[in-house]
């Protein structure tokens, strides 16, 4: 059954981390000019993990990605973003975003095969 | 994560465009005016610089994320310069005063394109944001193809 499918709630909680972590990085690039501006950051992978390890469905289901004040150096104006890994942050979060989708389609198309389709 | 919370990426990087917008109108304004010794208010031109400050989306405001939370950006203020113009001797300028000084802009064109340049990295970096948004989307609505 597709809703119990631990593999695909996996992969959605990962889509929704990378989600909530693209609006982290949008926000740091918009606000990199903003004096006194801390910036953001999410956490979300060592709960799943730890998730995943107990094998509980339900504790999967209850992860929930964290918005965080993000580490880094102040700049004299005491803002924290720096513009080179704010931008290779978000290059490698919509590599990971987009991998995790592609997982999802394999998964779903595993499924259609399974039925027939 | 609901339906507001997913775009609300594109406004605030939206946000950030029209902030780098108004920070290169300010410097294009400073460049355009490094010569000008009249203006409405009397005297030379005086150097504007755009102060920024983030704000929260409203859909962040009323609570569905924690804080801290992703902020947009916003022109807090345009504010003038308030350091001396620069006295240059030129006798023969319409606005010299009895000693031949004319008071210039305190504008350095070099500085205002090094902004110049910072704006539209920035700007660039949020554009790039979108564009990622954008993929990420696609792949997404991919998933059920």
């Amino acid at each position: 059954m597709l809703s119990g499918d631990a593999t695909l709630k996996v992969i959605g909680k990962m889509l929704d981390g990378c989600a909530a972590r693209h609006n982290a990085i949008a926000a740091n690039l918009a606000n990199a000019e903003t004096p006194g501006y801390k910036r953001v950051d999410v956490r979300f992978e060592e709960q799943l993990a730890k998730a995943i390890d107990s094998g509980d469905a339900r504790q999967i289901d209850a992860v929930r990605p964290e918005t965080v004040r993000g580490t880094g150096a102040a700049r004299p104006d005491g803002n924290t973003v720096d513009f080179g890994t704010e931008l290779g942050n978000l290059n490698r979060n919509t590599l990971v975003f987009s991998t995790f989708a592609d997982l999802a389609a394999v998964r779903v198309r595993q499924y259609r095969d399974a039925i027939g389709e | 994560m609901s339906f507001d919370s997913v775009f609300s990426s594109l406004s605030v990087s939206g946000s950030g465009l029209g902030a780098e917008q108004a920070r290169m109108k300010a410097i294009a304004e400073n460049i355009a005016n490094a010569n000008t010794t009249r203006t409405p208010e009397g005297g030379p031109y005086r150097r504007q610089r755009v102060i920024f400050a983030s704000v929260l989306s409203s859909a962040m405001r009323s609570g569905l994320q924690r804080s801290p939370a992703p902020a947009g950006v916003r022109v807090a203020g345009v504010v003038r310069s308030t350091e001396p113009p620069i006295s240059i001797f030129d006798p023969d300028h319409p606005d010299a005063d009895k000693t031949g000084h004319v008071a210039v802009p305190n504008i350095s064109v070099p500085n205002e394109m090094i902004d110049m340049i910072a704006a539209a990295r920035s700007y660039e970096a949020n554009l790039a944001a979108i564009r990622n948004f954008k993929t990420m989307v696609s792949k997404a609505m991919s998933i059920l193809r």
